[in-house]
């Protein structure tokens, strides 16, 4: 191109602007190409989320529910857990899941809990979001691995793990179960030196759960809520972390 | 949004997860700008006000030219269902480094009008403030953190701001430690194989160290 | 020809390694390497816009005025930097949220822009694939060495195996200061390699 030419104004808008356009049309057709598959892996990753706190629920079996407030304020939302999917006549219902959150070492911890029907018995727990200390209180999320660098030419043939130890204990517990005994909670294996993220998912449970039994007037409000009243207040009982 | 919130947004971006020592942002100008403690200075006041102006003008493109909701521009023209004018996952990156460049242009005009010796000093980096990952690293951090998917979350453009700035400041205070540090080096028995950026390095591991420290603050 | 040309494609591995050498792009080399299977899946991508937004700039080089190149350039490296996002977000979307704000962040690597600027706006398009293709394998194999240092040492695991029974991990490696430490002794033993070959070449 004349190199005079390519100093007018308009021929360096000209040219920008094909740039942006020829730019714009790649992605649209990329995006059109992706986008279902965009949303079906977050439909998806949803999904999964849900499942793994209530197993032995149908995928397609988790129903939203929102619940106006009567004065000013945010919804407050949780699922209806089925057993078959949602279109089926014969589905029935096996529990709830629902969300409480907690401020734990240096973050607020998001966890999703799982309930049968009664509103009592903890199906699982799942650990939403966090960002504790790495290596003490974020193991609440590590997933113990048991595969050595040699099982990729001799299989161990062992079912790999793929929950956190640390949730995984909270399955078939009873709300009502956790109280808190001396510095802890009754039963509760904590991670070791992280006694206060341990303590922080366990007030996370018992928000989810009074949260809920608040909201659809189920089950035994003031069990869960004495629960959640004992906050630690004494310094000398936080731990260096 | 109350003091106490404001207060933790920028003791979170300063010190807790410092841009440069934390979240690794921003590390090519902190390597290369930092030799001496005058242009660390200047570089980093730059650096706030693009980070500043960045995301206070970064949300309101998120917010009204790209995300689906009935805020949405597009939509107030063509009218239809608000949630198929879903911008953000194609278009959020070059907006936001167009508008980032855009930016660096008149901050370049504006320092060569008011400073002419800080823009001599500066020369070259004032324009590599566009490819600074912290600028385009904290705009796509404020729509991460204050958009809850469309719908910004409540007092969102203040705090989206106020992080800009923070971060900012983070930057700006990261690199004057390691200013002052690296001044003395060059007159230090430094070994001949950790000379120059090698010991560099060391020092901001161990500055990252320390800032460690500040985790459970908020 | 072939030797110049697998010297475009060697001169990103070793001798002007973007990352050893050149020092660029730290940003993500820091960052994502705290698990080999993120520092390749870093690579990979970053490798793709490279290549891709090299040629396509030295296709159009005689096309885009000079005034208004470094804006081309920031749309067409922008443009394949959102076809990875969505790519990734479909296929791996594991990866995707491992990586974090650094996919995004692929726009502004310096090393993509570096050779858009100081190779490809002034190269044939073959050249300029072997310059994007060197340079992308030489900054993978710079994030691969430093995450297995960090990874082994700091998690005891290599791409998500574990390694010796009953190793206990120095925790610091994972978090932002092993980074830092790792990094620089490597480039502290490249130096000294670097100084006892001259030595050793200047008294023999």
């Amino acid at each position: 191109m004349n190199d005079t030419l390519k100093d007018k104004p308009v021929t360096l808008v000209v040219m920008l602007g094909l740039v942006c356009l020829l730019a714009g049309a790649a992605l649209g057709l990329v995006y059109l190409v992706t986008e279902s598959g965009i949303n079906a892996r977050e439909a998806e990753a949803k999904r999964d989320a849900l499942l793994r706190v209530h197993p032995s629920a149908s995928p397609d079996g988790f129903k939203l529910v929102e619940v106006k407030p009567d004065e000013d304020g945010e919804p407050y939302t949780y699922y209806e857990v089925y057993d078959k999917p949602l279109d089926d006549k014969m589905k029935k219902r096996i529990g709830y899941a629902c969300e409480g959150r907690a401020h734990g070492y240096s973050s607020t911890i998001v966890v999703t809990v799982g309930l049968k029907d009664d509103g009592d018995t903890i199906t699982g727990i799942s650990i939403t979001a966090q960002q504790e200390t790495p290596g003490l209180g974020a193991n609440c999320q590590k997933v113990e691995s048991t595969e050595y660098i040699w099982h990729i030419v001799v299989p161990s043939g062992a079912e790999p793990e793929t929950e956190p130890w640390f949730q995984k204990q909270f399955r078939e517990r009873t709300v009502d179960s956790l109280v808190r005994e001396g510095k802890t909670y009754k039963g509760v294996n904590a991670i070791s030196g992280a006694t206060i993220t341990t303590n922080a998912v366990v007030r996370a449970v018992l928000d989810a759960v009074s949260t809920f039994r608040e909201a659809t007037g189920m089950g035994d409000v003031d069990a869960a809520t004495s629960a959640t009243a004992t906050e630690w207040t004494d310094e000398s009982e936080r731990e260096s972390e | 949004m109350g003091v106490g919130e404001a207060f933790a947004i920028l003791i979170s971006t300063m010190l807790v997860y410092n841009f440069v020592l934390a979240r690794f942002l921003g590390l090519c100008p902190y390597m290369g700008v930092s030799k001496d403690t005058s242009s660390a200075i200047g570089m980093g006041m730059a650096v706030i006000f693009v980070m500043t102006l960045a995301s206070a003008v970064t949300w309101p493109v998120y917010r009204f030219l790209l995300a689906p909701s009935t805020a949405n521009v597009w939509y107030r023209i063509f009218g239809g269902d608000p949630a198929s004018y879903d911008l953000t996952r194609v278009l959020r990156t070059i907006s936001f480094i167009l508008v980032i460049a855009a930016l660096v242009q008149f901050v370049e005009m504006f320092i060569r009008k008011v400073s002419p010796g800080l823009y001599r000093a500066l020369g070259i980096y004032i324009a590599l403030i566009t490819t600074n990952c912290a600028v385009l690293g904290v705009a796509v951090l404020n729509i991460d953190m204050f958009f809850k998917g469309a719908e910004p979350v409540p007092g969102s453009y203040l705090k989206a701001i106020l992080q800009g700035f923070g971060a900012g400041i983070g930057f700006t205070l990261a690199m004057v430690l390691m200013s002052s540090i690296r001044e003395r080096l060059e007159i230090a028995d430094v070994p001949e194989p950790l000379k120059g950026v090698p010991i560099a390095l060391i020092v901001a591991g161990l500055m990252s160290m320390a800032f460690l420290g500040f985790a459970g603050l908020i | 020809m072939s030797t110049p040309a697998s010297q475009e494609f060697s001169k990103g591995l070793a001798k002007t390694n973007p990352v050893f050498v050149l020092l660029l792009g730290l940003c993500p080399t820091l960052a994502v390497t705290t698990t080999v299977r993120d520092a390749v899946g870093m690579a990979v991508a970053a490798t793709f816009v490279l290549v891709c937004s090299n040629v396509i700039i030295s296709l159009t080089r005689n096309f885009i005025p000079p005034r208004v190149r470094i804006p081309c350039f920031i749309v067409v490296i922008a443009t394949f930097v959102t076809i990875v996002e969505l790519v990734m977000q479909a296929y791996v979307p594991m990866l995707y949220k491992s990586l974090g704000i650094f996919v995004p962040l692929i726009v502004v690597n310096c090393i993509i822009l570096g050779r858009a600027e100081a190779f490809a706006s002034k190269n044939p398009p073959g050249a300029s694939l072997l310059d994007g293709l060197g340079m992308g394998v030489g900054f993978g194999w710079a994030l691969v060495i430093l995450a297995t240092v960090r990874e082994v040492l700091g998690n005891g695991t290599f791409l998500g195996y574990k390694l010796i029974p009953g190793f206990q991990p120095a925790l610091i490696m994972i978090l932002p200061p092993g980074a830092f430490l790792s990094l620089g002794i490597i480039l502290g033993i490249i130096n000294w390699r670097r100084v006892r070959r001259a030595r050793r070449r200047t008294t023999a």
